[in-house]
């Protein structure tokens, strides 16, 4: 018996090292995921260029997970098209700060500013841009 | 043994059958492989219906016995001679082979072509029943322990045997490459990781084995038998579904049914077979593990004959690696042959192993130490930098050059890779994703428009086309492209009077999207093809409203792509598509429009297009080098063969000069995709991604009225799906572009933005299987996902134009995968497809 059981329990280790993914992904539920279908009804509408639609969708993700530069993203997308350059701006800033690709609000980040009237946070902001490809992990990894 | 050779000829004859039938069910292998009669597969389905009845002799043959024998096994005899000469008459009246296609019909006769081999094993089953039956030896728990122990100290003899095989032939196979990943730090990581890895692999086996072993114990041995017998077929479902459909471009329902039947055809052949054996030498083996696999020799002594087997799998390791070399796909036969080595490795070792009463402590020992080195990859990894004092140390950038030289470790790291790899939220979703947007062969797709300019009117004095799609054809094979090239002077000439594109690319990694998305100037959906194609295919429109006399090689896409106003003068005319050879089309097109010439009543302009295959991997494979040629720095056949197009290219464009045709022709040099030719030991383009199969060649000779003014950013992205609204602007229309995915002239007033072109980002994918690439900045980054394989790599394009691997971290991840749903996204809408929401 005491041999039966040290097999089961040694195979059962095996199992458990190879299932680790499929652990690690029941695990991770409830956080940030591409494709589950509010933020897949998002893109799509924003694909579409539905943006009154998107904005509350957008808004609503970013209260449930505040921490998610890709909910940042696509919230600058809405309100861009919905050519609200000011908020566009501070998704744009959300990403920049959340991101670890920064360089990825660039050069959109420094225009909305632009947009906005506002020439002073777009200068920085483009000196800011400048900055990110030092400090852009994709940069970095290029080097 | 005898019998055992009988069965593999009549075995070959099935196994070759069902191999061509699930080849035509996947799109992929139907167009890459089925279609163009690769590997003789053209001559086997015409032949099969004539082989089929020496097959049958042979089958009759191996039954003589039971013919004559028992009831029961007498009676399948029978009715397999019988069934399998009605089956016979039906082919010889109607040959399924060269009739099948993309469809459920090809899984149908491929599962047929099995059945003889089930049939037959259900008869070796019938034969040798008795010893399933009559009762086995009683196994107290000591002996249970000691015959546990051997099959332990056997797997982990046959981890150490094949890893210090591998690892012994690795040097072998780096012989004059450069690796200085690969020194002695680099090779011992290697032979530390291949060795532990080769243990979890048969430690995990073996426990599997003790575990089912034991919870059956106390059955009837024919429930013992069946329950090992389940375990080897659900094994082997898995590596049929991983190893062979996965390469093959088998998704779905087709992927499971190929993977069950050809375990259940293997398994109960191997076990039938070993049945018999065993019966006819009266034996009753104590475990069912001792029918499938070798028994221990009598006292133990080990033979020569077991010494000179050892020594042949040596051979056939070295052999299977060379071979593989030289022909593979997709690393199959490589990897098949691996495993195939690990159960006979393990089946010899287990014939010259004693019984070993290991003790519960070092059967833990032995079983945990391989799997907490494995568990503990991730930290090693990181640690080891730190613990080398070298920063730039990477253990996975030192496995992954290292598996290029040891085949087994590439198949037991493939294996178990995903079971340490760091994995982010959504990752399976992601894969997913891809597969189901990817091969859309049975969905219902409707054609679009694709129209560069309406109306579309006929211009006055049109200028003649020539299009040449090099099938393969890599531009740092070309002077323009590298300067380290001497052997295309012909095309450096060419290209100091033309535009040469220096970083263009093709957005298909294969010809079966590549070339339709050329025709169209556009990116298409995934499928192999919308019909009718004719309302997309806006070149078509173009020659048909210019009235382009077409002198063209029609070859197997094409020909489902077309409908002419008029029907083509064909060039290669009942040639195979894998036969079109650049020089002899060259000089019937040169023939052609010769006599076109000579024709007053010909004034129209001619429309010249090939699709040679002289560089496709299937035709380098075996190619030589001319006696006197030498190409140092190059892969030589390769270069050889881009040296003899060149060649007659320059003799075509003379002809061209002496009729006074070539400064008003519109002339585009090009490929359909690259190649990899041997890149960390890949071979061709068609199941993969990767830079070397995105970069292609660009050289677009103008007429002068055309080229006036162009200035195009020949630095900028451009891609195969533009050379078609450049020609629309090389003939003078003003293009228009209704979407994202249609490609834009390269010159002239409605010329692609170079500053756009520089900061997008786009995205390419394999021909016929789910693997996609972001390509970014400018072209110098690109990012691989492959669905299939469950696998990605990252690439950036260094200053002197080499590719070198680069980290993936989470943030690159994100970034890349979005271009690539929101480009799949952009593609359904446009083709309007339904969403998932």
């Amino acid at each position: 018996v005491r041999r039966a059981a040290l097999l089961v329990a040694l195979l059962g280790a095996y199992v458990a090292v190879g299932l680790r993914p499929v652990a690690g992904e029941f695990l991770s539920r409830g956080e940030f995921d591409p494709f589950l279908p509010a933020v897949r009804a998002l893109e799509f509408r924003v694909e579409e260029a539905r943006f009154e639609e998107a904005l509350p969708l957008a808004q609503d993700l970013a209260r449930v997970f505040p921490a998610e530069p890709e909910v940042a993203l696509m919230l600058a997308r809405v309100h861009h098209g919905l050519r609200d350059a000011a908020s566009e701006a501070s998704a744009w800033e959300t990403y920049a700060t959340l991101s670890s690709t920064p360089a990825e609000a660039c050069p959109a980040l420094p225009e909305a500013y632009a947009r906005a009237g506002q020439a002073d946070a777009a200068r920085d902001a483009h000196a800011r841009c400048a900055a990110f490809d030092g400090r852009d992990e994709l940069a970095r990894s290029a080097r | 043994m005898k019998r055992t050779l009988v069965r593999l000829i009549g075995s070959t004859f099935c196994w070759l059958t069902a191999a061509y039938a699930f080849l035509c069910a996947s799109a992929f292998t139907y167009q890459e492989m089925i279609r163009p009669q690769m590997l003789g597969a053209g001559v086997f389905a015409r032949w099969h219906a004539a082989l089929y009845w020496p097959w049958l002799a042979v089958m009759v043959f191996e039954l003589r016995e039971p013919l004559r024998g028992a009831r029961t096994p007498r009676a399948l005899a029978r009715a397999f001679v019988l069934a399998w000469t009605i089956v016979g008459i039906v082919i010889a009246i109607r040959p399924p082979l060269p009739s099948l296609g993309v469809d459920a019909r090809s899984v149908l006769v491929g599962l047929i072509a099995l059945a003889p081999l089930l049939w037959l094993a259900a008869i070796d089953h019938a034969i040798a029943s008795d010893v399933l039956t009559r009762p086995a030896p009683p196994v107290d728990a000591a002996r249970r322990a000691a015959i546990e122990g051997r099959w332990l100290v056997a797997a982990m003899a046959s981890a150490g045997f094949i890893s210090l095989l591998y690892g012994g032939l690795t040097p072998l196979f780096m012989r004059g490459q450069f690796e200085p990943d690969l020194l002695t730090l680099g090779l011992m990581t290697g032979m530390v990781w291949n060795a532990s890895e080769h243990a979890v692999v048969f430690c995990g086996a073996c426990l599997a084995v003790a575990v089912v072993g034991r919870a059956v114990s106390r059955a009837r041995p024919l429930v013992q038998y069946a329950a090992i017998g389940a375990l080897l077929t659900g094994t082997l479902v898995l590596v049929v579904q991983r190893m062979v459909c996965d390469t093959l471009g088998l998704d779905g329902w087709r992927s499971a049914v190929v993977a069950v039947s050809c375990a259940l055809a293997i398994v109960g052949t191997w076990g039938g077979l070993r049945l018999r054996s065993r019966f006819a030498a009266g034996a009753t083996p104590e475990t069912p593990v001792g029918i499938f696999f070798a028994t221990p020799s009598e006292g133990g002594r080990v033979s020569w004959r077991q010494v000179v087997r050892l020594v042949a799998i040596v051979a056939a390791a070295w052999t299977v690696a060379v071979a593989s070399r030289a022909l593979d796909w997709d690393f199959l036969l490589l990897r098949t042959g691996g495993l195939v080595l690990w159960f006979v490795v393990f089946d010899r070792l287990l014939g010259v192993m004693p019984r070993i009463p290991l003790s519960d402590g070092w059967l833990a020992a032995g079983c945990l130490a391989p799997l907490a080195l494995h568990a503990s990859a991730q930290p090693i990894e990181r640690l080891a930098p730190i613990a080398l004092h070298d920063p730039q140390f990477s253990v996975r950038r030192v496995l992954d050059r290292y598996l290029i030289y040891n085949p087994s470790f590439r198949l037991v790291d493939g294996a178990l890779r995903t079971s340490v790899q760091s994995r982010q939220t959504g990752q399976p979703a992601f894969r997913r994703f891809l597969r189901q947007n990817t091969g859309l062969g049975a969905v219902n797709v409707a054609p679009v428009n694709i129209d560069f300019a309406a109306p579309l009117v006929q211009v006055p004095r049109p200028p003649n086309l020539f299009l040449f799609v090099i099938d393969s054809l890599r531009p740092d094979f070309l002077a323009p492209y590298n300067p380290a090239v001497t052997f295309t002077p012909n095309l450096a000439a060419f290209a100091a009077d033309s535009l040469v594109f220096r970083n263009a690319f093709t957005l298909y990694g294969g010809t079966g999207l590549s070339l339709p998305s050329i025709w169209m100037g556009a990116v298409g959906v995934h499928k192999q093809y919308v019909q009718p194609f004719a309302p997309m295919n806006a070149l078509e429109k173009l020659l048909n409203a210019n009235k382009y006399k077409r002198v063209m090689s029609v070859d197997v896409i094409m020909e489902q792509l077309l409908r002419p106003s008029e029907p083509p003068t064909p060039l290669d005319r009942g040639i195979r598509t894998m036969d079109y050879r650049m020089c002899r089309t060259l000089e019937e097109m040169e023939a052609v429009v010769g006599r076109s010439l000579q024709d007053e009543d010909e004034v129209r302009p001619v429309f010249g297009y090939s699709l040679p295959q002289d560089l496709h991997v299937s035709n380098i494979m075996n190619a030589s080098v001319p006696a006197g040629e030498s190409y140092p720095g190059f892969q030589a056949p390769y270069a050889a063969r881009v040296h003899a197009i060149d060649r007659c290219f320059g003799t075509f464009v003379d002809f061209l000069k002496r009729r006074r045709l070539y400064e008003d022709s519109v002339i585009v040099v090009t490929s359909d995709h690259g190649e990899m030719l041997g890149e960390e030991g890949r071979w061709g383009h068609a199941y993969y991604l990767f830079p070397q199969i995105l970069q292609v060649p660009l050289l677009i000779h103008l007429p002068a009225a055309a080229a006036r003014g162009s200035d195009p950013d020949l630095d900028a992205m451009t891609f195969l799906t533009d050379i078609t609204p450049t020609i629309y602007a090389a003939l003078g229309y003003r293009t228009r572009t209704g979407d994202s995915l249609m490609g834009v002239p390269l010159i002239g007033p409605d010329r692609a933005d170079a500053r756009v072109r520089r900061s997008s980002d786009y995205v390419a994918a394999a021909s016929y299987s789910a693997v996609y690439a972001a390509i970014r900045r400018n072209g110098r980054r690109v990012y691989i996902i492959d669905a299939m394989k469950r696998e990605e790599y990252a690439y950036d394009r260094t200053l002197t134009g080499a590719w070198v691997s680069i980290p993936i971290t989470d943030g690159f991840r994100t970034v890349a995968q979005r271009l690539i749903r929101e480009h799949v996204d952009e593609t359904r809408r446009v083709y309007r497809l339904p969403r998932e929401n």
